[in-house]
């Protein structure tokens, strides 16, 4: 009996990983009570509670195959507030304060064009259509919808004029997103996936293309490996994918070439979850990335932060 | 707790036989001193209050379905503060169990219990008054 207890734990976690990859095939959207760190669709609250997420991202980008050597870092500091009127419908906002920097050669001279404000707000509602609980595990489908504001800057610009639309805080239109996220949670482990669409409209003769992802997450309990009753906190392993398409960006109504394509992002993190708050961090390692033209190519985005629930 | 009452007074009035053992625990001193008396008599008031009292604080064991994460338990102790005459909470995420001891005289029935697990994104399966209580 004891050998086949050590046989079963040493499959849990390839059972864990083959269950995310299964979620992925059938197009399933990710949603966890302790959460993925990559995105914010599966965050889960009680009827009249709060969420507070602040995040730290870096988005690097340095590779670039236009002649221009262009180098871009965005930093990202990330607010959420999350509130569930009820135990199925939540709504959620996320407001980014960014900081944008490009490098660029223009003509032979090295430029550098930054911006730094508040960006746009994203405010989506969420509600929990299928919901099935078991000791010590649940199973959630929840889709959501929402639109991305223009609250951030769209027109700065420095002493070679209007800033290019990816330095801008803000892209000033108004889109729309919506999707579908699963969360499938037992003591060991969670798996959340998420499907979802955004458009992007038109603003200041700019349009950034439509963003189809696809996410999954996986967190692993590593320690305490064995529960011995009480609430301990629990230090998740994560490993979480995005599937990132992005259409091309329009300018003056002309497809640009050199924009948009598919990014695949492997993204390992850790996470320590307590009964109030959590601290997380991860970096999105881009493994495959084919895009159009010469568009930028990320080199690696770094999140760290925590969340507060009350 | 009756019992180490009963043997506490006993043994303090020095009306049971004369027994070292629990005369070396519980010295005896003369039964006929007013001041000892009273001593006594208040002694034994607050062993009797405490005993009253830890008969009766009610605790109930409910089984909670879907709680599988220390994030989750907050949530859950939060809808069940809410209701009237809730003591402590206590929880074991392993066995999915949450533990109600109540305040002194205030009972819950399961449809409150019920609605407060729902609030939360729970499900009840089992209501029960715990072996402590009965």
């Amino acid at each position: 009996m004891r050998a086949l207890g050590q046989w079963k734990q040493t499959l849990q976690f390839p059972k864990a990983l083959s269950l995310v990859i299964i979620m992925g095939a059938v197009g399933w959207h990710d949603d966890a009570r302790s959460g993925p760190i990559t995105f914010n669709s599966a965050i889960g609250l009680a009827e009249n509670e709060f969420v507070i997420r602040e995040q730290y991202v870096l988005n690097q980008s340095g590779d670039d195959p236009s002649g221009d050597d262009r180098d871009r870092t965005s930093q990202q500091i990330i607010s959420v507030l999350g509130y569930a009127f009820s135990s199925d419908f939540m709504l959620i906002g996320v407001l980014p304060y960014i900081d944008n920097d490009l490098d660029i050669n223009v003509s032979s001279v090295r430029q550098n064009r930054s911006a730094n404000d508040i960006g746009d707000l994203r405010l989506f509602g969420r509600y929990t259509i299928f919901r099935r609980n078991w000791p010590g595990g649940t199973l959630r489908i929840s889709p959501f919808a929402g639109l991305e504001m223009p609250t951030g800057q769209d027109d700065e610009q420095d002493t070679l004029g209007r800033l290019p639309a990816n330095v801008q805080p803000g892209s000033g239109s108004w889109d729309p997103f919506g999707g579908i996220v699963l969360t499938y949670q037992t003591l060991d482990f969670e798996v959340d996936t998420a499907i979802s669409y955004q458009v992007n409209t038109e603003a200041n003769d700019f349009e950034f293309g439509d963003v189809a992802r696809f996410d999954a997450s996986l967190q692993y309990r590593l320690w305490p490996r064995k529960l011995k009753g009480g609430v301990p906190g629990f230090l998740y392993g994560v490993f979480e994918t995005n599937l990132i398409y992005k259409n091309k960006n329009r300018a003056f109504s002309v497809n640009d070439a050199n924009s948009g394509g598919t990014t695949l992002f492997l993204v390992p993190g850790i996470q320590y979850v307590t009964r109030r708050w959590v601290v997380e961090a991860a970096i999105q390692l881009p493994v495959v990335q084919d895009l159009n033209g010469t568009a930028l190519e990320n080199d690696f985005i770094f999140r760290a932060g925590f969340r507060v629930n009350f | 707790m009756g019992i180490v009452v009963y043997f506490v007074l006993m043994a303090q009035l020095n009306v049971l036989p004369n027994n070292r053992a629990i005369h070396h625990v519980l010295p005896v001193k003369d039964k006929n001193d007013p001041a000892m008396k009273k001593n006594v008599f208040i002694f034994v008031f607050t062993l009797c209050l405490i005993s009253t009292s830890y008969a009766g604080n009610t605790e109930y064991q409910l089984g909670v379905d879907g709680v599988a994460c220390p994030f989750c338990v907050y949530g859950i102790e939060k809808q069940l503060s809410k209701l009237e005459g809730i003591d402590r909470i206590e929880t074991d995420i392993e066995n999915s169990l949450v533990i109600l001891i109540m305040k002194e005289d205030f009972t819950l029935n399961e449809t409150s219990i019920r609605e407060a697990v729902t609030k939360a994104g729970f499900s009840l399966r089992s209501f029960t008054l715990s072996d402590k209580a009965e």
